[in-house]
């Protein structure tokens, strides 16, 4: 009798328990499930927030919740107030497109700003045509993004790489226009390599007799290069190029430093503003230094006679006891050219626009920044702007500043519409 | 008498998951769908872990379909799933055939090493050779084509979907024929006493080479489905991190059946979406925390807390029988 | 004299041979403490790069904390020293008794994932903790000075390194040889159950050396911290290449760690200067050359299968 019962009774158990299980599922899922929010704009935002790249994405979540608090104040986007969803950017690929799904089908954004990654730019951006979501992409630097595909959907708010590298070349060439040797140190992925490209090409193409001496590279956030700095020792360069950035970056500076490669060298560090505040006092003098390619930074424009920088950079500072750095302004540009498109939209239409609306209201489209104007293009790709200068020291501020700086502007650092970056450089001047 | 309950409740696991594209909102759907690819290679370290020995370098088997798709889209514009994923296997199977060759002599944490140290090589291979793999930005890899054709627009995710669900379903099935196999035993027997199969007449390293190049298959055809799951590839897949989560999916299922990675594996990803949505910056804590309260308190994993539960009720039914 | 040829490659060999002493001091001061564990309980724990993290956090902490308060630069030395110390003490007997003495007799697998799933706990709790900014404290390693060899400028602190990681390596070696605490603990490797049978508390001496370990590995984060920038993610990445040092010299032996990690770290400074295209596989090649021809390491000892 049992035993013609057991194994009975384990079928049902097993089928009740697998029914349980799919049952819970499904209550989780309807439980998830948001009940529409009307009268709300629902922003995803997308950063670093652990992992090496983490310093990157801490001033970006500030200046998001610094400005998304600032418009709910003044009683948000034409009366409706702003939530933020935030999402972290680490992970991989894989992980980001399952995230701007979640963001996109359960939290039901209606747009999503971020990405600081290449690799997951690239990524999200054919998803942001499939989910025709709104998507503004505020650090990310591949020129691939904009230049490979054709975007309805997805916006970058500021420039891109090459925009970078050609400053670099230029500035250099106006400080120290008879060099001849030069050396790369740089991270061995595409950020790195493409960097360098772009960089040799613009210099040769300024200056066709300089040498390349040689090159190093690196993990990416390798943390430990005395290898390498002995190498670029013994290649004794006049100019030393390097895009290592965050954490790698103050490592590789102390290392550096300690064993007088900023002595021996005129050192390029395109990323160096960034890490600023936490090299403090151990910033070496005379190095050439950009906020990459961003139009300014807390001191320029001076915030005593421009407003807007200002109320930022006093605003930022008192609530996070640091100055806003480049990636804080461009997560400012991102955002504000964002509810700069859609109060143009909701003034074109008269109503609550749609997304198409807001597209089209984005491009040629150009807002007010802190820190000057940016223009957003019809490929999708705004211009900006951008700044150079040398380190120095500030006594009061307790770390380095940008002195002597140039400005240069878009036309001049950025590739015209529908010219490849590749061209563009062979015709510069 | 056995196979009763089983030949019930598959057809209704089966039927479950084809109707899900129909009953769940798409996003959930997108993480069954993940689940069900990445459930294949956890598969793949799970027939290992029922042989005592642990692989830390799935992640190359995973990472060579993933970039089998890649390379076919890339380098030769091809997107046609019928012909891609049967590759993607056959390029995991053929280099764990080669990699197998000299592995196949090694045991515990030996084992476990070379294995992630050849993953870290493709790793870094992956990373250098930039201009051919996409380095860090990675490669796209679009939706692939069903013999020929492309599914309408709103109708491709449920396509692909049930592409992922065949092939896990044919790969479920060849992994139970491979474990209730002679083959398949001897791999249980290599957990408790290896000598003792020698004894017996087999050659361990044949046991273990074959397992190696059906645990290669599966690996290859789980990055596959992922790479078109996902849609980008990255250097990373064949990072050490990614081999170890792939052990722990394993774990969390419960490694000493067939069930146990597959719901491993949709668990993983539940768990991986909410924690993402509730404490997004201790999600490596989360994981820790699950992984040793697992080890701890139940290492037969989920599938093992399910089986007790079910004993508990059978034996009580039991009695009530006997009484 | 030599022609200018032969003095650059004179000058090239003499860098090569100094990076590569200086980075392989680095890699066994990371690696000694895995060693030493695995030689005596027999698992590979893989927390290990998270416990060298938290003794370079802790250390270069408490050494900002000593130059923020204004005294002697030189007491930051004293500070590493103090903060590898509690980390090791801290961590040892907690991770042993709380976590490994249960999986002591079970399957590998299940250990190595404790192990791994302690490092992933580490490396959230150190960014919990500390925050996501990068820490660095230099003093300790600019005060030295620095000192031109074949051309270029050297830290002293670099050369401090090296002399700290053979102090260390000898203090282990005498520690493991010719102390009683030593052979007892050899006795334990060797045959558990006849050191308990002899009345060796054999729990106690497991909890004493993976204290050790932990220790090592707690003081090797904190000497190398002077040199680095301190940031997130900082105990995954160490954790791989100690790995690789260990299976090269032989898992279990102290003077393989030295050799693995001498080897290692010669053969990548001749990787950077000469083929700079394979500085990142090099460690992994290197590893699997080794092991299809010696699989047990360089001084690894054959395991003996029990039947």
């Amino acid at each position: 009798m049992s035993r013609f019962h057991k194994p009975y009774t384990r079928w049902w158990l097993s089928l009740s328990s697998i029914g349980l299980v799919v049952c819970i599922i499904y209550a989780a899922v309807v439980a998830a499930q948001p009940k529409g929010a009307p009268k709300e704009l629902k922003l995803g935002f997308v950063d670093f927030f652990s992992g090496a790249a983490a310093m990157f994405g801490v001033s970006g979540k500030n200046t998001a919740e610094l400005l998304v608090d600032k418009w709910n104040k003044e009683g948000g986007i034409k009366g409706v107030p702003v939530k933020m969803v935030e999402v972290d950017e680490n992970g991989g690929p894989d992980k980001q497109v399952t995230e701007y799904r979640r963001l996109v089908l359960d939290e039901k954004v209606d747009a999503i700003v971020g990405y600081t990654s290449s690799a997951n730019c690239l990524a999200i951006a054919p998803l942001a045509e499939e989910l025709q979501t709104l998507t503004v992409v505020h650090i990310c630097g591949t020129r691939r993004l904009t230049e490979e595909n054709k975007l309805k959907y997805v916006f970058r708010t500021s420039n891109h790489q090459v925009a970078d590298s050609v400053m670099a070349a230029r500035y250099v060439l106006a400080v120290k226009p008879e060099m001849k040797t030069v050396a790369g140190a740089n991270e061995d992925y595409a950020w790195g390599r493409d960097s360098w490209d772009d960089f040799k090409a613009a210099l040769l193409q300024l200056k066709p007799d300089v040498n390349i001496v040689g090159e190093v590279w690196t993990k990416i956030q390798a943390g430990e290069y005395s290898a390498e700095i002995s190498k670029l020792l013994s290649l004794k360069p006049e100019v030393v190029h390097s895009t290592f950035w965050g954490g790698g970056l103050v490592t590789f500076v102390k290392q550096a430093a300690a064993r007088e490669l900023f002595k021996n060298s005129l050192v390029i560090l395109p990323v160096l503003e960034q890490s600023f505040q936490d090299l403090k006092n151990e910033t070496p003098e005379g190095v050439i230094a950009l906020p990459r390619a961003t139009s300014g930074y807390f001191l320029h424009p001076d915030p005593q006679s421009n407003p807007l920088q200002k109320e930022f950079v006093e605003a930022y500072k008192a609530r996070f006891g640091r100055y806003p750095d480049y990636v804080a302004y461009r997560t400012y540009q991102a955002f504000a050219g964002l509810k700069a498109a859609y109060e143009k939209a909701i003034d074109q239409a008269g109503r609550w626009p749609k997304t198409e609306e807001v597209m089209k209201a984005f491009e040629d489209l150009t807002w007010q920044t802190p820190i000057g104007p940016v223009t957003m293009r019809a490929d999708h790709q705004a211009v900006h702007a951008g700044i150079v200068g040398l380190s120095k020291m500030s006594p009061q501020l307790g770390f380095a500043i940008m002195a002597q700086l140039k400005e240069m502007s878009a036309d001049q650092i950025m590739p015209p519409v529908g010219i490849k970056s590749s061209d563009w450089l062979k015709t510069l001047k | 008498m056995a196979a009763r309950p089983w030949s019930l409740a598959v057809p209704i696991v089966a039927g479950l998951f084809v109707a899900a594209p129909f009953v769940v909102p798409s996003w959930i759907l997108f993480i069954l769908h993940l689940a069900l690819a990445k459930f294949l290679v956890v598969l793949a370290v799970a027939l290992f872990l029922r042989g005592g020995l642990v692989s830390f370098g799935h992640a190359l088997f995973y990472a060579v379909g993933a970039y089998t798709a890649g390379f076919a889209a890339k380098w030769f514009g091809v997107r046609e799933a019928v012909l891609l994923v049967p590759l993607g296997g056959l390029f995991g199977a053929a280099v764990a055939a080669v990699i197998g060759l000299f592995i196949a002599k090694y045991r515990g944490v030996f084992f476990a090493m070379l294995n992630l140290a050849v993953s870290m090589i493709l790793y870094a291979i992956l990373l250098k050779f930039y201009w051919v793999t996409g380095g860090t930005d990675g490669l796209r890899v679009q939706t692939p084509t069903l013999l020929g054709f492309v599914p309408p627009r709103d109708l491709i995710r449920m396509t692909s979907y049930y592409v992922v669900l065949v092939v896990a379903g044919v790969m479920t099935y060849v992994v139970y024929r491979f474990l209730a196999s002679p083959l398949g035993y001897y791999l249980k027997a290599l957990a408790d006493n290896e000598i003792r199969i020698e004894y017996s007449g087999e050659s361990v390293q044949r046991v273990i080479y074959a397992t190696y190049v059906l645990s290669g298959a599966l690996g290859g055809l789980g990055g596959v489905l992922t790479a078109f799951t996902v849609g980008h590839i990255v250097p990373e897949y064949a990072f050490w991190i990614q081999s170890g989560e792939f052990v722990f999916v394993a774990l969390l299922g419960g490694y000493s059946s067939v069930p146990g990675p597959l719901i491993g594996a949709i668990a993983f990803e539940f768990i991986r979406t909410y924690a993402n949505k509730y404490a997004p910056y201790a999600w490596q804590m989360t994981l820790g925390i699950i992984m040793l309260l697992i080890i701890l308190l139940q290492p037969g994993g989920l599938w093992a807390m399910y089986e007790s539960v079910v004993a508990r009720f059978s034996r009580r039914a039991e009695g009530v029988e006997r009484a | 004299m030599l022609q200018r040829g032969e003095g650059a490659h004179m000058a090239l060999l003499t860098i090569v041979i100094l990076d590569g002493f200086v980075f392989a001091a680095v890699l066994f001061l990371l690696s000694v403490g895995l060693t030493l564990i695995f030689g005596v309980l027999r698992i590979l724990n893989i927390s290990h790069g998270g416990i060298y993290a938290l003794g370079a956090y802790l250390g270069t902490y408490l050494a900002l904390k000593i130059l923020d308060v204004g005294l002697s630069p030189y007491l930051t030395y004293l500070m590493l020293l103090a903060g590898a110390v509690i980390i090791g003490v801290i961590t040892g007997p907690l991770l042993e008794r709380l976590f490994l003495r249960r999986v002591y007799g079970q399957a590998e697998a299940i250990q190595l994932l404790l192990t791994f799933s302690i490092l992933l706990i580490l490396d959230d709790l150190i960014k919990l903790i500390w925050g996501t900014a990068p820490l660095m404290v230099s003093t300790p390693s600019t005060l030295l000075g620095h000192v031109s060899l074949a051309g270029i400028p050297y830290t002293w602190y670099h050369f401090l390194l090296i002399g700290v990681s053979i102090v260390f390596g000898g203090t282990l070696v005498w520690l493991m040889r010719g102390t009683r605490f030593g052979k007892i603990v050899v006795s334990v490797i060797n045959d558990r159950e006849i050191s308990t049978a002899v009345g060796i508390n054999v729990n106690r001496i497991y909890t004493l050396a993976f204290t050790l370990g932990a220790l090592c590995a707690a003081l090797g984060g904190a000497a190398v911290a002077p040199t680095i920038a301190v940031a997130p993610g900082f105990a995954v990445e160490v954790g791989v290449q100690s790995f690789a040092v260990i299976a090269i010299g032989g898992m279990g032996s102290l003077e393989g760690a030295a050799l693995g990690a001498l080897l290692v770290g010669l053969v990548r400074a001749l990787a950077i200067h000469t083929f700079p295209e394979l500085e990142l596989v090099v460690i992994y090649v290197l590893m699997l050359i080794v092991l299809m021809i010696k699989p047990e390491g360089l001084f690894g000892e054959v395991e003996l299968r029990r039947i």
